[in-house]
């Protein structure tokens, strides 16, 4: 068991290097046709490989961030490094995030109702059917746009923070090499 | 903190994968402490100096 540990401890960073290409090349296609460049999406099969691919890969970096004794002092101290910067963007960044996505939706009204079109599954759309026939307390008080702002916001971060963390990692591991 | 590690390592004709073999730690966490971007834990600065032989002193310097 310790010379398996120490094997891991040794070759953290290919681990490291593996998750983030990974994250990399899976992230190509959606990226560029967020961005505009492209209208192709994966369908089918494609869709399920990509998205069984990305969750191993989101594993993946779960795993190497909280599996302490997969590290050695030196990779530990990066991390301690990451979390600085990346406190301070969790503690401001939501925030800032929530009141774009609402000064979009004050701006132009329909802009919700497009983006809802576009963005909530029918179980999503249930959920506030129900919670607006219930008198759900948080969306009567924050209002339904502000309430998906953050429901969108907080999924984002946690489907990408692992990968912010890991892009950080690498970034200052180069600045030290 | 400045030290010796390169020096010793290289007259002993290691290379840095070989150090962080013997040491138990990652071949860039040897070479962080070469280039003073990690300061190494007190085990592991113990580690060096009985793998070299030396003092912790003889080896680092905090000046």
């Amino acid at each position: 068991m310790q010379k398996l540990r120490k094997r891991i401890q040794r070759n953290y960073d290919l681990l490291v290097d593996i998750a983030f290409w990974a994250f990399m090349v899976q992230s190509i296609i959606p990226w560029l046709r967020i961005m505009g460049f492209t209208k192709y999406r994966f369908e089918g099969p494609l869709q399920t490989i990509s998205g069984v691919g990305f969750f191993l890969t989101w594993l993946l970096v779960v795993l190497l961030v909280i599996a302490r004794f997969a590290r050695d002092e030196y990779a530990e101290g990066l991390w301690q490094r990451v979390g600085r910067p990346v406190i301070m963007l969790l503690v401001i960044a939501p925030w800032i995030a929530c009141l774009a996505f609402l000064i979009n939706f004050e701006r132009d009204p329909d802009a919700f109702a497009r983006w809802a079109g576009q963005h909530l599954p029918d179980h999503i759309a249930k959920v506030t059917e129900r919670a607006i026939k219930d008198n759900h307390p948080v969306i009567e008080t924050v209002g339904i746009a502000s309430y998906f702002s953050m429901v969108e916001v907080l999924f984002w971060t946690g489907a990408y923070l692992p990968f912010i963390l890991l892009g950080l990692y690498k970034w200052q591991r180069w600045r030290d090499s | 903190m400045n030290n010796k590690l390169k020096v010793l390592r290289a007259m002993r004709d290691w290379s840095q994968a070989d150090l962080a073999q013997q040491l138990d730690v990652s071949r860039q966490a040897v070479n962080a402490i070469e280039t003073g971007k990690h300061d190494p834990s007190l085990p592991l600065a113990f580690r060096i100096a009985r793998l070299f032989e030396m003092k912790i002193e003889e080896i680092f310097d905090d000046q």
